[in-house]
């Protein structure tokens, strides 16, 4: 350290050095002493509450709420001087002080389970709770407990007052229902006049105040309504909590003006007692079946009910005073009638069923007029004077009734007011009644049948089931229409009364003579008196009577209704359609039936053909089926060596189609021979009974070669035909096998010629370059002994590939050869092994001309590699 | 005894190179101001301890946790706490919790306040109890977060939602505060001051 600097004399200053970590203290003092004044200032007011006892609350716990904020909590609680309660010390907030007043209430809340609902569940978990309103006067710390919440008078909202006889099911905190929604709520009520009435207090939601209206109606909703009717059961309830606890609903009338605070209203006791319908006084002779509560109806409308039934001695009758729906008001005058309906049970109809389960009704018909509040009620429903009288004629009334509907289109346009029989005792006269507004309906053309019942179609296709509404199912009735939906002419003075739908649309001709018809049956089918007749299905009449004729055979005469007499000619035949006819086999199941009907009760048919028919004894006869009837000998006779499986129902085929069917067998004793007859069908005859005509039996075969016809194997065999070209032939000799010719020689025909036939056989392939080309189509030992003619037949796009040089020669089995380098097996395929074959070549060169049909070649036995190695292009 | 003040050497306060002392002099190697002794030390040492003070009040009387359980709200003090836990059969722990949550700061406070007003008044009394005194209060100074640590677990473990949950209360601030003040105090106290005032006095009495 040489040559030290003398450090230049630095200014001192003694001021003593003041840290400025001394803000600490300070600022902690601050925010202490801050805390301390925020303390202070807050500090609990100490209130005492006077409990019945202290179930539930404890000490330092129990918390004081208002509107859900902790605003303080008990801090001890003590038995009061005369130990008959306790009061209950705790600390409100500083921010809640200003709340405690005179008026200030405080409850326990604890969890409350019942019907009406479950209340303060949270206190199941954090315990019990005083509850604080706040309430107006003097600052106060000193108070007692309610039993309960006690009830909000709503500071804001409606205040309305009910005026009623007695509280009903009513209680306070019932709700106040508009629409079924809830609105407001019972908050007090009190006795007032004498302790004569009650007058209850409301209080509506202020947003739902406006529906208050000066006119607004209240009325008793509480417990339930219940409607049981045939209809179903309705149940009328406002709430689950209007059953339990009683309820109050109100209307809110459009017009009105809204109900200021404090309005009084009368309180009714249900919804029926606070409708404003007219109150109207009904006279009436007899009051069995009604009582106060009967509703007045009007088209099955209630339109109002007794309320009130007195009776008037001096008159000697009961009035009961009714209220009817306002809507009716303007129309009660003197031309509205009443009158009472009851239910009526009879075997020939149930009349107003629903009746017997809700009760007798009042009925009526409103009308115009001078206004009336008075009226007689009336036994049975007047016919109105404006009311258009129909006159029907029928000959008898059964299913029609008076009082019976009448329906056009099934829509009620009238009814029938009175069934007598005419003057002459031949008939029932019915009037009818029709509704002013349907008169329009009558004219010359309408035409009026009975309905009611059920129709029932059924057939194998199904069922229908067509019904009447069930009022008319029950009542019967009769139906009007008019032909093509236009009333033409004037109305009638008289009109037949047709049994039924199908009847009047033939119109008068339903009313025609029956034809009757007598048929001669050769044996009783299993048709019965009523069985049906049919024309094309058609029931047209119906069989009457049957008896034996003095020939023994069986006369049955059938009576064909009126409108269907002119189906009736000469030309007519009938057959029996009874039964059902089955032809089973395992080709098929054939069905044959005509109508359910006429499987049950049997039936016959008739219908028409171009010639007349042949009589016996001077009657129709009766065919057996309609084959039988229509039958025209197309049969055959083919006789069979043998007739394995061949039975009555063999079809006969050509190129698949049944042209016909085996009738029956027998066998031939003079030629040992199996005849068949066969039916041909009618539009095969022609070429298939001819001359030429060819028949044969066809089988399953099976063989190494494959199988054939294997649909036989389950169907049976069946008979396969070609037509011919001949005359007029109806016996024919049927080969077991298909004849060769049958073949269809499209191609060219050739004929090998070989010393044996090797393992050739019928069908045997003709190959050309391994393709088949043809096959052996007949055999034949030469007619000197020492060949076999083998012909062939090469299909057609094959046939230039035959030429005057070409090679036939066997492909018969397999070629072996064995040697040194090892076996070598050479075959044509796989199906020559097994049926043999033929092949056949053309030499290279020049080609020479085509072989002609019939020309004869000779079968080679050797086979000679080289044949294959032969290329030539050949020409068609 | 002679110190190195009394030699007129300083111990530079961040290099701890040894100097001849100037007034108002700079450490030659680090450039920081010389002084013999830390800087309004006592000073210092006093304000922190003055706010412990002002702090320890709302420590003990504040909410140290509030136990929520099934939204019922049960705040707790420190005393309190110790009290549940004795009530509760744990008096073991109340002792632990009790001393490091109560007696040490007090003590630490109140031992600091202790040697600061007798090195002030320049009070004739035994260095060595007074140097053991101190040593003492620094070292158990830290065992007083101890507590607090507490807390911090407790909260973090015992979360059940709505059924029960604790939450730190205001009085752990305050107390944290406490803690932290007097470390504070601890560490800016320069034990120095205690030998000038030795030579003061007569150090072997």
């Amino acid at each position: 350290m040489t040559g030290q600097i003398e450090p230049a004399t630095p200014v001192v200053s003694n001021k003593r050095n003041l840290s400025a970590i001394w803000f600490l203290p300070f600022l902690a003092l601050l925010l202490g002493g801050w805390l301390l004044f925020q303390h202070l200032s807050n500090a609990a007011s100490e209130i005492r509450i006077h409990f019945e006892n202290a179930n539930g609350i404890l000490v330092g716990k129990t918390r004081i709420k208002y509107q859900g904020v902790d605003i303080g909590k008990v801090t001890d609680i003590k038995l009061d001087e005369d130990i008959s309660g306790v009061y209950v010390i705790a600390e409100i907030e500083h921010q809640a002080a200003h709340m405690l007043k005179s008026d200030t209430q405080f409850w326990l809340v604890s969890a409350k389970a019942s019907l009406s609902g479950i209340s303060g569940l949270d206190t199941l978990f954090t315990g019990s709770y005083i509850n604080m309103r706040p309430g107006v006067g003097a600052p106060a710390n000193n108070f007692i407990a309610a039993d309960e919440q006690p009830l909000s008078k709503p500071e804001r909202g409606l205040t309305v007052k009910l005026l009623a006889q007695d509280m009903g099911s009513v209680s306070i905190g019932s709700p106040v229902y508009y629409k079924k929604i809830q609105v407001g709520e019972v908050y007090n009520f009190r006795l007032v006049r004498d302790a004569q009435e009650v007058e209850i207090q409301l209080s509506i939601d202020v947003k739902y105040a406006d529906l208050v209206k000066q006119n607004s109606r209240f009325w008793n909703v509480s417990g339930i309504n219940a409607d049981f009717s045939l209809s179903g059961i309705k149940v009328n309830t406002e709430s689950l909590a209007s059953i339990i606890s009683g309820a109050i609903a109100f209307d809110s009338p459009i017009e009105g003006n809204k109900a200021p605070s404090n309005f009084l209203f009368k309180f009714y006791d249900d919804i029926e007692a606070a409708g404003r319908g007219a109150k109207i006084q009904l006279k009436l002779t007899s009051i069995d079946g009604i009582n106060v509560g009967t509703p007045i109806v009007y088209k099955g409308f209630k339109a109002g009910k007794i309320t009130q039934i007195e009776l008037s001695k001096e008159q000697d009758l009961f009035v009961a005073n009714a209220v009817i729906e306002p809507m009716f008001r303007e129309q009660l005058s003197e031309n509205t009638r009443f009158w009472t309906e009851k239910a009526e049970l009879s075997l020939s109809g149930v009349k107003n069923l629903s009746n017997l389960v809700r009760g007798d009704f009042i009925a009526f018909a409103p009308a115009n007029g001078n206004p009336m509040r008075t009226f007689t009620v009336s036994d049975n429903k007047d016919v109105s004077d404006t009311a258009t009288h129909v006159a029907l004629f029928a000959e008898d009334a059964s299913g029609v009734e008076q009082g019976d509907d009448v329906y056009y289109r099934r829509v009620p346009v009238g009814q029938v007011h009175s069934i007598t029989l005419n003057k002459q005792a031949d008939g029932v006269a019915i009037s009818l009644t029709i509704e002013p507004s349907f008169q329009h309906l009558i004219a010359g053309n309408t035409r009026f049948y009975k309905t009611g019942g059920l129709s029932l179609k059924a057939s194998l296709k199904g069922m229908e089931l067509n019904a009447e509404p069930l009022p008319s199912l029950l009542k019967g009735g009769i139906s009007l229409y008019n032909p093509d939906n236009k009333a033409k002419g004037k109305p009638a003075s008289q009109y037949r009364l047709y049994p039924d739908r199908a009847l009047a649309e033939l119109g008068s001709a339903a009313f025609a003579k029956p034809l009757k018809v007598t048929v001669i049956s050769n044996k009783m089918s299993s048709v019965t008196l009523g069985s049906p007749v049919y024309y094309r299905k058609l029931p047209v009449g119906e069989v009457s009577h049957y008896d034996l004729t003095p020939q023994g055979k069986v006369a049955i005469e059938l009576e064909i209704s009126g409108q269907y007499r002119h189906l009736i000619n000469k030309n007519s035949f009938f057959w029996d359609v009874s039964g059902i006819d089955i032809k089973g086999g395992l080709s098929g199941l054939e069905i044959k039936t005509d109508s359910l009907l006429a499987i049950a009760a049997g039936g016959i048919a008739f219908d028409n053909k171009t010639t007349p028919t042949p009589r016996v004894d001077g009657h129709f006869p009766l065919y057996s089926s309609f084959e039988h009837a229509t039958e025209v000998n197309y049969n055959i006779y083919l006789s069979f060596s043998r007739a394995d499986n061949v039975k009555s129902g063999t079809q006969v085929r050509y190129k698949g189609i049944v042209i016909g069917e085996v009738e029956s067998l027998a066998l031939n004793e003079r030629n040992d021979n199996v005849q068949a007859r066969v039916k041909i069908k009618q539009g095969f005859a022609e070429r298939f009974r001819r001359q030429g005509s060819q028949y044969w039996l066809v089988n399953a075969k099976v063989s190494l070669a494959g199988a054939e016809n294997l649909d036989t194997v389950l169907a049976g065999p069946y008979i396969e035909a070609l037509p011919g070209s001949g005359k007029m032939q109806t016996s024919f000799t049927a080969g077991q096998q298909a004849p060769l010719i049958s073949r269809e020689q499209k191609g060219l025909s050739l004929t090998l010629t070989a010393p044996r036939a090797g393992s050739l056989s019928l069908g045997s392939p003709v190959y050309f370059r391994q393709v088949q080309v043809g096959e052996v189509t007949e055999f034949a030992v030469a007619s000197a002994g020492d060949a076999v003619e083998i012909s062939i037949n090469i299909e057609p796009p094959y046939q230039h590939l035959v030429r005057a040089n070409t090679v036939f020669w066997q492909a018969s089995g397999f070629n072996m050869d064995v040697g040194i380098t090892g076996a070598s097996l050479k075959a044509e395929s796989l199906e020559a092994i097994i049926r043999g074959g033929i092949s056949f070549a053309t030499p290279d060169g020049k080609i020479k001309v085509k072989a002609k049909t019939g020309q004869r070649f000779t079968l080679e036995q050797e086979f000679k590699e080289k044949w294959l190695d032969w290329q030539p292009k050949i020409p068609r | 005894m002679q110190s190195a003040k009394d030699a007129g050497l300083v111990r530079c306060s961040e290099c701890a190179l040894v100097c001849s002392f100037q007034k108002n002099s700079r450490c030659p190697r680090c450039n920081a101001l010389l002084t013999f002794r830390q800087t309004n030390s006592l000073q210092k040492t006093w304000a922190f301890l003055l706010t412990a003070c002002i702090f320890i009040i709302p420590a003990n009387f504040m909410p140290i946790t509030v136990l929520i359980s099934q939204g019922k709200e049960t705040p707790d003090t420190i005393l309190s706490g110790v009290i549940t836990l004795v009530e509760s059969g744990s008096p073991g722990i109340a002792i632990i919790v009790f001393v490091a949550s109560i007696v040490v700061p007090l003590a630490k406070i109140l031992g600091m306040g202790f040697i600061l007003i007798s090195l002030q008044l320049k009070l004739n009394m035994s260095h060595r109890m007074r140097f053991i005194m101190f040593k003492f209060i620094d070292w158990v100074g830290r065992w007083s977060m101890l507590d607090l640590f507490v807390i911090s677990i407790m909260v973090a473990v015992i979360d059940k939602g709505q059924l029960l949950v604790i939450v730190p209360g205001p009085g752990a601030t305050a107390f944290a505060s406490v803690v932290i003040l007097t470390l504070l105090a601890a560490k800016s106290f320069d034990t120095r001051l205690m030998w000038d005032l030795e030579k003061d006095n007569d150090w072997t009495n």
